[in-house]
């Protein structure tokens, strides 16, 4: 496999509190290949929009600190840009969806003024304001102009989430951080917004980190997932692969637990217990007071097992590491 | 018996403005709904945000004056015109609200919290509360120690339990459930939904939940309200509603949620909900509608049979099969 757009290692991100540091995330890894959807999932707290504000050094400051890892993008060191070329890079390079588009704009200015500053900025494009009413028509806006002189509190949810998107995506960017990017919306929009990012996503050829907390929308516009669960990513594989059989138990119980539209069978199976607080989190796995199949070994904490094409974190699956057997056996 | 029964109801609420404050239009957040809740009976009401669910199953309680309707609780019709008429039904009638983390006083210990409905409605003597607590605590799953806590001591789903905690102190026979899990993670949605499920069984409540999910309101319910800008467009056993929706609303709302099924992809429905205050003429649903025809923008449909549902629409879906069986 030819090298990958983006290469996260071991990226632990911890918060500055009295007690002392406490990590958020723990030792984040994955990569995100060329044109590609990867959709990262996860509870609320688990770390997953920390990871996305540390991919592009957006962690809230002072407080919060990259502990240690690794981000390589397109074979630049991400942590070792100096903030200048840091600043060329947010936005050309990689940029950003918000969860929620009202508050990621400013109230004070009109859109058209808000999307020329990205211009003004990265010194593109000759003509911006032909740009800016290109890439609004295409988001699907049926007249440029009136949008342009809008303030955000004149435009709907939904219309502010278009907006988001074009400058997500005016700039040709190589990777969309797309963080809860629905979340705020009603389903009927939603689904308005995910296929006009997904349609972007394919007209342009750029990858797309989809974050949420919606296992459905990463079922059907991610190739990959990636699973975190307090701080940690727990599973990661091929998404086809991974509804059919979840291997970790917090995979398995998050999907018993989602209720499904499309099944006959209404009964919902909850996990026992809570997401763990970051000062509380166990020193072994971080789901054994949840997890039916804990055993003494889970003390320790679980490095990944590659198995099947998967890396899963738990030690159910330390004796098949590396072989194909089915794992329906152990459980 | 029928515990709940709304006729025509309206909640309206007032724009102010002008140099006088002379008002100026309406919100219609709830424009002329019929709704019932039979006994022991589980009701969705499903709709997106701004639909006016939450203000109907507020305005069903007495928690907000109602502009015109009858409504009837327990076959006694209310004067609605004062807010006093609920007095006796408020133990019989609870309400949980969507966010856990400000519907309860954040000064006051759970076990204040739990026992100030006791007191009110003098469901035990004042000795007894403390025990009384404990127990109710217990039956939501919490341990009885907890009851000298305060709120901000707990997580979103052990918050919402104490809140459900509350709203069964008094022995009700009817919750009306606003968004109880949205503000709760996937893994403790469940959790919350079950413990709700079991206490429907054992105490013989019926609930009334208020939500914009879908797939939660098939998991458990037994019928199904859908609203859009204030009305109901259709009404529907849940069995019948999933498998044939008839309003187009229902059918979009169903096609763009997203599935974990990789192979159905959701469908999109264009344009916005419109505002509740410039209600179009017609029908409410005929901006978005891919169906719609020139007597949409005239009349709104009122609602009628068609099959096993109900729906407010002209030209309600219609289905092969079942046309063969009728005929």
């Amino acid at each position: 496999m030819s090298n990958p757009l983006l290469h996260v290692e071991d990226l632990s991100v911890g918060f500055r509190l009295d007690q002392g540091t406490v990590a958020v995330t723990d030792s984040v890894s994955f990569d995100i290949d060329e044109g590609e959807v990867f959709g990262l999932a996860g509870e609320s707290g688990c770390g997953k929009t920390i990871t996305a504000l540390a991919l592009l050094r957006l962690l809230p400051k002072p407080g919060s600190v990259i502990l240690s890892g690794k981000i390589m993008f397109k074979g630049i060191d991400v942590l070792a840009l100096p903030l200048p070329r840091l600043r060329d890079f947010r936005g050309r390079e990689i940029s950003m969806i918000f969860q929620e588009p009202s508050a990621a704009m400013d109230p004070l200015l009109p859109i058209g003024k808000q999307m020329h500053e990205l211009f003004e900025y990265h010194q593109v494009a000759d003509n911006p304001v032909q740009r800016i009413r290109e890439i609004l028509s295409r988001v699907g806006f049926p007249d440029p102009d009136r949008i342009l002189n809008s303030y955000p509190h004149e435009l709907s949810g939904g219309m502010l989430q278009r907006v988001m998107i074009a400058m997500a995506i005016v700039l040709r960017p190589s990777l969309i951080i797309a963080d809860e990017p629905t979340t705020a919306l009603d389903v009927t929009v939603q689904a308005q917004i995910m296929e006009l990012l997904y349609e972007m996503q394919q007209a342009t050829g750029t990858s797309v980190l989809l974050i949420t907390h919606n296992l459905c929308l990463i079922a059907q516009y991610a190739k990959r997932i990636a699973i975190m669960y307090a701080g940690r990513i727990v599973e990661s594989g091929e998404c086809g692969v991974f509804l059919d059989k979840p291997l970790h138990p917090y995979s398995q119980g998050l999907l018993r637990a989602l209720p499904n539209l499309r099944s006959e069978d209404p009964t919902l199976i909850p996990i026992p217990g809570q997401v763990p607080q970051p000062s509380d989190y166990a020193s072994g796995c971080r789901f054994i007071d949840r997890c039916p199949h804990a055993f003494a070994r889970c003390r320790n904490k679980p490095p990944l097992f590659s198995i099947q094409n998967r890396l899963v974190a738990c030690y159910l699956y330390e004796n098949d590491h590396g072989t194909s057997e089915n794992p329906e056996t152990v459980l | 018996m029928i515990m709940i029964e709304a006729k025509g109801l309206r909640t309206w609420f007032p724009i102010s403005g002008g140099v006088f404050g002379r008002t100026v239009g309406h919100v219609r957040a709830v424009d002329g709904i019929d709704v019932s809740v039979s006994e022991q009976e589980i009701v969705s009401i499903v709709g997106e945000s701004g639909c006016g669910k939450s203000t109907l199953g507020q305005s069903l309680v007495g928690l907000l004056p109602i502009t015109s309707g009858s409504v009837t609780l327990q076959g006694r019709t209310l004067d609605i015109s004062n807010a006093n008429s609920w007095r006796p039904f408020r133990k019989d009638f609870q309400i949980i609200f969507q966010d856990p983390f400000t519907s309860l006083n954040p000064r006051h210990t759970i076990f204040r919290i739990l026992s100030e409905p006791l007191r009110l409605h003098h469901i035990c003597p004042a000795r007894e509360l403390r025990g009384h607590c404990a127990e109710l605590l217990q039956k939501v799953g919490l341990p009885p120690d907890y009851l000298d806590r305060f709120p901000h001591e707990f997580s979103g789903g052990q918050r919402q339990r104490i809140a459900i905690a509350r709203s069964i102190g008094p022995r009700p026979r009817v919750i009306i459930c606003d968004e109880v899990v949205s503000a709760l993670d996937v893994s403790v949605q469940a959790q919350i939904i079950n413990l709700l499920l079991d206490l429907k069984r054992e105490m013989g409540l019926s609930l009334m939940f208020i939500t914009h999910d879908l797939s939660l309101v098939k998991a458990i319910s037994d019928r199904v309200y859908v609203m859009y800008l204030g009305k109901i467009v259709e009404e529907a056993k849940t069995r019948d509603l999933f498998s044939h929706p008839r309003h187009p609303y229902t059918e979009a709302l169903l096609q763009s949620i997203p599935t974990l099924d990789r192979a159905v992809r959701p469908r999109t429905l264009g344009g916005d909900v419109p505002s509740p205050v410039n209600v179009p003429i017609g029908c409410v649903f005929q901006g978005r509608c891919p169906y719609v025809q020139a007597i949409c923008r005239t009349v709104h449909a009122e609602i009628r049979e068609v099959g096993a549902s109900k729906v407010a629409c002209y030209f309600p879906l219609t289905y092969k099969t079942e046309e063969n069986k009728t005929s």
